[in-house]
């Protein structure tokens, strides 16, 4: 039931998550980080079981470290999505079982941004912009409507706004906090915590 | 002749050498020289065909040069069993990460990739090591038009103008006194033609015994190109040079008269 929702603009690539943490009818936590940077520009917001969220966020971002270190080369955004691919798709072949993680990698490299809709069976599209999880259900066709190519941040931001404000009309779980994370060609730009 | 340090080879001498691994590299001197030019726009590799029985049938397919992928090349020097081994991990490795990452694979990380597999064989005992010296042509979207050289030892090393095999320190003087940067390819390829005929030491080329290969961005297209030259194309360019050559020797004598 997480919220995770992406956008790609102008020279950035944006993405929003929920900051709560739920188990049963509890909610725990928050202060959740859903979305966390995993190379210089590249952003990876997950959805999904808790553990396997983190887990899965940390080997991603620690085996693009390496590459890094082994090759002194920035990874391409898609370089690094099928690398995420790959990982999905060997996890849920094997016994250790798949990673519950559904995800969108978003990144801005030598050829501009780009965003990448993953989720935990191995599927993967390049896409302008996402939602993963129920949250789709109501936010895909706002996105459908008001998303335009080569948008500033601002119009960005404020489709994602949009998006929360149907989320809280019509999604019966009701988040209260919000983080957007923007990354553009320098890396992460901004970060910003959202309580509508 | 040899010392006790001889019959292994990871085992250092007191001077700290590795007696197998250069015995290697010295069998690798006496094989076909290749050639390696990097110019403006593309990359030049030649190797020479050593002549062998005229019964024998002539191969087919490229002696000494061989694709590993789309974007890169590799002329080899040394035994031809051993590097076929050395050719076949080096597509296997350039592939795999095809599929991982979907994108072609950064020249210098392949390479990286097949040094140090020939690196193994001077540290862990058993076996000998590769006796394969090769030259690679590639490019990458990182750097461009890139020319590397290895050797049995597992080192690499990237280049502007470079060769292996027989007489290559002649050659490597040579390539010294006459290559130009940012030449083009018809330019490193005459100078290529030269450099063989040298190590050859024949007085005239001729086409059955060179092969060349030219790896270059395709005007129209902007894709990247790899042609291994047919023989009457290679017969055009020798006849182009021996030509050259002719006009020039008749204008230093009008010049001495």
């Amino acid at each position: 039931m997480d919220v995770v929702l992406g956008v790609t603009g102008k020279g950035y690539a944006m993405v929003l998550t929920d900051m709560t943490s739920n188990r049963s009818i509890f909610s725990l936590k928050h202060d959740e980080d859903k979305a966390a940077m995993v190379d210089e520009r590249k952003v990876l917001a997950c959805g999904g079981d808790q553990a396997s969220r983190s887990q899965f966020t940390e080997y991603v971002s620690k085996n693009f470290a390496l590459t890094a270190l082994r090759t002194g080369l920035e990874m391409s955004n898609h370089a690094a999505a099928h690398f995420v691919r790959n990982e999905l798709a060997r996890a849920i072949r094997a016994r250790g079982g798949p990673h519950q993680a559904n995800s969108i990698l978003a990144g801005v490299d030598h050829e501009g941004p780009a965003m990448y809709y993953l989720d935990y069976l191995g599927t993967m599209a390049k896409v302008d912009y996402a939602a993963q999880g129920y949250c789709g259900y109501f936010s895909l066709s706002l996105m459908d409507k008001n998303w335009k190519r080569n948008m500033t941040k601002e119009e960005g931001r404020d489709l994602l706004l949009m998006c929360i404000d149907q989320l809280r009309a019509r999604f019966i779980i009701n988040s209260t906090r919000y983080k957007l994370i923007v990354v553009d060609e320098t890396g992460k730009s901004a970060e910003e915590i959202i309580e509508p | 002749m040899g010392s006790r340090y001889d019959s292994r080879t990871t085992v250092f001498s007191p001077e700290g050498r590795l007696f197998q691994v250069e015995y290697a590299m010295q069998a690798i001197d006496n094989a076909g020289a290749c050639v390696g030019l990097l110019a403006g726009d593309g990359v030049v590799i030649a190797a020479e065909k050593k002549a062998t029985s005229k019964l024998l049938a002539p191969s087919k397919t490229s002696e000494k040069l061989y694709m590993i992928d789309d974007h890169v090349a590799c002329a080899v020097a040394g035994l031809t069993s051993d590097a076929n081994v050395l050719i076949s991990y080096l597509r296997r490795v350039a592939q795999n990460y095809k599929l991982q990452y979907q994108e072609p694979q950064p020249l210098e990380q392949l390479i990286m990739r097949v040094c140090d597999l020939k690196q193994g064989y001077t540290q862990f005992g058993g076996q000998r090591p590769f006796g394969v010296s090769f030259l690679y042509a590639g490019w990458d979207r990182h750097y461009g038009f890139q020319l590397y050289q290895s050797n049995p030892s597992g080192n690499y090393g990237g280049w502007k103008a470079t060769a292996i095999g027989a007489n290559n320190q002649a050659a490597t003087s040579l390539l010294k006194k006459e290559y130009k940067d940012d030449c083009s390819i018809e330019e490193a390829l005459e100078l290529a033609v030269k450099v063989l005929n040298k190590t050859m030491d024949s007085v005239t080329p001729s086409a059955d015994k060179m092969e060349f290969s030219v790896l270059r961005m395709d005007k129209d297209t902007g894709k990247l190109v790899q042609h291994v030259m047919h023989d009457d194309e290679v017969q055009e360019l020798l006849d182009k040079i021996i030509a050259e050559e002719k006009e020039a020797e008749a204008n230093a004598e009008a010049k001495a008269a």
